[in-house]
């Protein structure tokens, strides 16, 4: 047995029973792929971990996904070479009832774990930020900051609230007169509605929708009546604020209302050297400078926030905490995106290794180009006979249908065909994507247009999960498939005698 | 055709330690027995150590004791029954024509039985791979039916499974050349200790241990056709089938490896049938039950059919005497004589072989070379 360098003596024992005892499990070299995925991963998860010591930095996950990608690849390709030395099915070797669904899986594993490699990165980097940071730590900093803002520089702040008189009406249009009244001052009553006064030609119209969003939106709210409402907009004192910073936090961050309530209403005069000491702390825990350099309106003309914000240098505090807020949430946020990035890479790849280990190199290259080719002319059909989505949708099934029929003919035929093979290639490959193909020409069919004056909108929790069962059950009838049909089909026509 | 330990035994005696080594080997494998084998396997392996410096002639310690030791436990134990006669593979009538080319192969019929060797000759682009292609369920045919008869209602997986088909361009082993070996044993079913007794006995039957270690790119190709057979014997195939397998071996080992196929698909471990196809006619007819002749895709000539069936007698000699001397000997009118450049042949109706090399003895003719080819393809050639 060959010495394979950097291979541990278990693994090497485990290599050489492998081979003696399962040549197809062996042949797949998947326990390698692992070790060394797995190995990579590891070293990749170390230095990434050191490399990855300020969250509050930009994040250049980007350059590392390339780079762990190109490794990957490169892997990728060792890989394939190894696997081009031995098959027990181009061998003719005796094979078991389900070894082509192990074989399957034996890929899948192996370029799962190879592409999984490639999320190392991120995942450190969401690791270090949440070491680094806690929720209630970053709600926490924010509130001061902007709090000990608005006590340090009380005398540059705006006091009034903007205050809008609407009437609520079934369809607003622009001919209706729009006003808009300013209050010199806001003080409690204005919250409970108790002194205001509105005057009745002095609104402005909205509809059903509008009003949702400035309820949710407004400071405080005055309803005169079931269809007039008078909405209060306190000047913002939010110098930094993050996105979602407090979506993991029991303390929410404050809004400018609160902050006014809290600091500006009743002003006390503070400790400004106190204050001070703490805006250099917090500076110096989260300020980043932007990449693009800074926005700062440097005349004497600059607006209250801008003035506050350079003085404090409030925006590079922004940055490093979005930074760290964005590092934080990756996975959080994204992981079904991770999760269907990682899947389906690892998906197409396994199944394009499937179709190489069974088929001839002239076969698998001539399937690809015949997709590339169909889609091409599918994509110019589309263009001049000016198709929709349900033409495309139609084209696939019925390109399936032909794959299906194609690869079907081999059970028979008595010699080995180059279009079977083409067909039965297109036939496995297609297979986990035509349920969704399904789904997605039932919505174009059942949504999306008029019907009765009325747009039809359709369901997109309903169909997201009409989606995810297509997903999952184009991957289940393809495990289905593998050994009792594609299988036999592929050893009918690999073994078969040439034209 | 299981040598005996008394036939080794003389081998031993007579100091042909080599072909006593291999018998010994094949004696063993066909007892049955792990631990003999292994134990056959070591001495090999301490004999073939031994020898291989060729200045060094020099036999291990106790080569012939523990030989005598192994024979002796080898007979006890016994060979297995041999299996003879079984039909394998019969071809009626079967013909190929290639679509893109004038070339096709006329219907030809044949068949091979359990032992059986089957040399198929001709000349370069007459049809012998094509047949061969045929045979292993290569190519499809256009007319005719090939039965295996071994094998139940086959698929074209099942019968690649249980033929063997060497080609004349060995496709490239990668990476090394034992790890090839084990795994074409395990791909066959041998798995675990038997596996590795497997390889370590076919390397020492064809003389290979001491090349396990390298790759491809590193042996020779004669090499490379020994590890190819050793890789296939290991297949345990069936039927046997070498497209030119002696192209690219030298002399002796041409003759070492043709014996030991024929011995081993007459053992009693995987007795198999062989189909070859060779230019080297000599060494081919030594070792073919029959052979047939393809002259531009037709079967001109076959063996057993022409047993007992020829009109005349040829021989083929090389001699330094002239045309005239051999002329006058035989005398104008009785015998044909050709001459292609190097030999001689004397095609003759009247005469046998032996009378005919008589007269040449008794007429002090020097003859340095001399064959009777009445039953040999040469005539066709």
């Amino acid at each position: 047995m060959s010495k394979r360098p950097f291979v541990p003596s278990f693994l090497q024992k485990a290599d050489d029973k492998l081979l003696r005892n399962n040549p197809g499990a062996w042949a797949s070299r998947a326990h390698l792929v692992l070790y060394f995925a797995a190995a990579f991963a590891l070293l990749l998860f170390v230095f990434c971990y050191f490399a990855f010591f300020d969250a509050k930095q930009y994040s250049n996950i980007g350059s590392w996904n390339v780079f762990t990608g190109m490794v990957v690849f490169i892997g990728f390709v060792f890989w394939i070479i190894y696997l081009l030395r031995f098959n027990v099915f181009k061998r003719y070797g005796n094979w078991s009832a389900m070894d082509g669904l192990r074989d399957f899986i034996l890929y899948f594993i192996s370029i799962g774990a190879m592409v999984a490699a490639c999320f190392v990165p991120s995942a450190v980097e969401t690791i270090r930020a949440n070491q680094q940071f806690g929720n209630e730590e970053i709600v926490n900093d924010v509130n001061e900051l902007n709090i000990n803002a608005c006590k340090l520089e009380y005398g540059l702040l705006p006091l009034k609230w903007k205050v809008d008189t609407c009437q609520v009406v079934k369809r607003a249009n622009s001919t209706q007169e729009t006003r808009e009244v300013v209050v010199s001052t806001v003080d409690d009553s204005v919250t409970t509605g108790e002194t205001i006064q509105y005057v009745p030609d002095r609104y402005h119209y909205i509809d059903t929708a509008e009003l949702r969003n400035k309820l949710q939106g407004a400071d405080s709210i005055l309803k005169i009546n079931d269809s007039l409402y008078v909405f209060y907009e306190c000047p913002d004192y939010r110098f930094v604020s993050s996105y979602n910073a407090d979506e993991y936090s029991v303390k929410k961050l404050q809004s400018s209302a609160e902050i006014y309530n809290s600091v500006i209403k009743h002003y006390q005069k503070p400790d400004g050297n106190k204050l001070l000491k703490r805006m250099q702390e917090l500076k110096t825990k989260y300020a980043v400078n932007s990449p693009y350099g800074d926005y700062y309106d440097n005349t004497d003309n600059a607006s209250y926030d801008v003035k506050i914000k350079r003085k404090y240098s409030l925006e590079e505090i922004g940055n490093g905490i979005d930074n760290v807020v964005r590092k934080k949430q990756a996975w959080l946020e994204g992981w079904p995106i991770y999760l269907r990035v990682f899947y389906y890479i690892t998906l197409l790849l396994t199944m394009l290794v499937f179709i190489f280990r069974h088929s001839t190199t002239k076969t698998f290259f001539l399937s690809l180009l015949t997709a590339v080719l169909l889609m091409i002319v599918t994509g110019l059909m589309m263009v001049i006979g000016r198709g929709d989505e349900i033409s495309v949708y139609s084209f696939m099934i019925f390109y399936y249908i032909v794959f299906a029929a194609l690869g079907l003919s081999i059970f028979s035929s008595t010699v080995r065909r180059v279009a079977q093979g083409i067909g039965l290639n297109l036939f496995l490959f297609a297979t986990p994507f035509i349920p969704l193909i399904f789904v997605a020409l039932n919505r174009a069919r059942s949504y999306g247009y008029y019907t009765d004056n009325e747009y039809r909108m359709y369901d997109a929790e309903r169909t997201a999960m009409y989606y995810l069962v297509a997903e999952i059950a184009g991957s289940v009838i393809l495990l289905i498939l593998i050994q009792p049909l594609f299988k036999k089909l592929y050893r009918k026509w690999y073994s078969a005698p040439e034209e | 055709m299981n040598t005996s330990a008394a036939e080794i035994s003389a081998y031993l005696k007579h100091g042909d330690h080599s072909v006593a080594v291999r018998r010994t080997l094949d004696l063993c494998l066909d007892s049955g027995s792990d631990a003999l084998i292994e134990k056959a396997i070591s001495w090999s392996r301490l004999y073939h150590e031994a020898t291989a410096d060729a200045s060094a002639k020099t036999l291990p310690p106790n080569f012939l004791e523990e030989a005598e030791t192994i024979l002796q436990e080898a007979s006890a134990i016994g060979g297995g029954t041999v299996e003879q006669n079984r039909q394998l593979i019969s071809a009626e009538q079967i013909s190929k024509k290639y679509n893109n080319g004038s070339f096709s192969l006329k219907p030809i019929n044949l068949s091979v039985n359990t032992g059986d060797v089957l040399g198929v000759v001709g000349e370069n682009g007459n049809g012998k791979t094509t047949l061969l292609r045929c045979l292993a369920g290569q190519l499809g045919l256009d007319n005719g039916v090939i039965k295996y008869h071994l094998l139940q209602n086959p698929d074209a997986y099942a019968i690649k499974n249980h033929i063997a088909f060497i080609p004349q361009r060995i496709p490239k082993w990668y990476g090394m050349l034992k790890d090839n070996l084990h795994f074409s044993a395990a791909i066959a079913g041998i798995s675990g200790y038997k596996n590795d007794l497997m390889v370590n006995f076919m390397l020492e039957r064809l003389n290979l241990s001491s090349y396990a270690g390298l790759t491809w790119n590193q042996i020779s190709s004669g090499y490379r056709t020994r590890f190819e057979i050793a890789r296939i014997l290991l297949q345990k195939p069936r039927l046997l089938i070498l497209d030119e397998p002696l192209a690219n071996l030298d002399i002796n080992a041409q003759q070492t490896i043709l014996t030991d196929l024929i011995f081993m698909a007459k053992g009693s471990h995987n007795p198999m049938g062989i189909i070859l196809s060779s230019q080297q006619l000599h060494e081919v007819e030594k070792v073919a039950d029959s052979v047939i002749f393809i002259k531009q895709g037709n079967c001109i000539y076959k063996s057993n059919d022409a047993e007992g069936k020829v009109s005349s007698n040829a021989v083929e000699f090389e001699t330094s005497a002239d045309r005239e001397s051999i002329i006058s000997l035989f005398g104008e009118g009785n015998i044909e004589l050709k001459f292609n450049g190097g030999f001689y042949t004397i095609i003759s109706s009247g005469l046998s072989s032996q009378e005919i090399i008589a007269k040449m003895i008794d007429a002090r003719i020097p003859v340095t070379y001399f064959r009777d080819i009445t039953y040999s393809t040469k005539r066709f050639f």
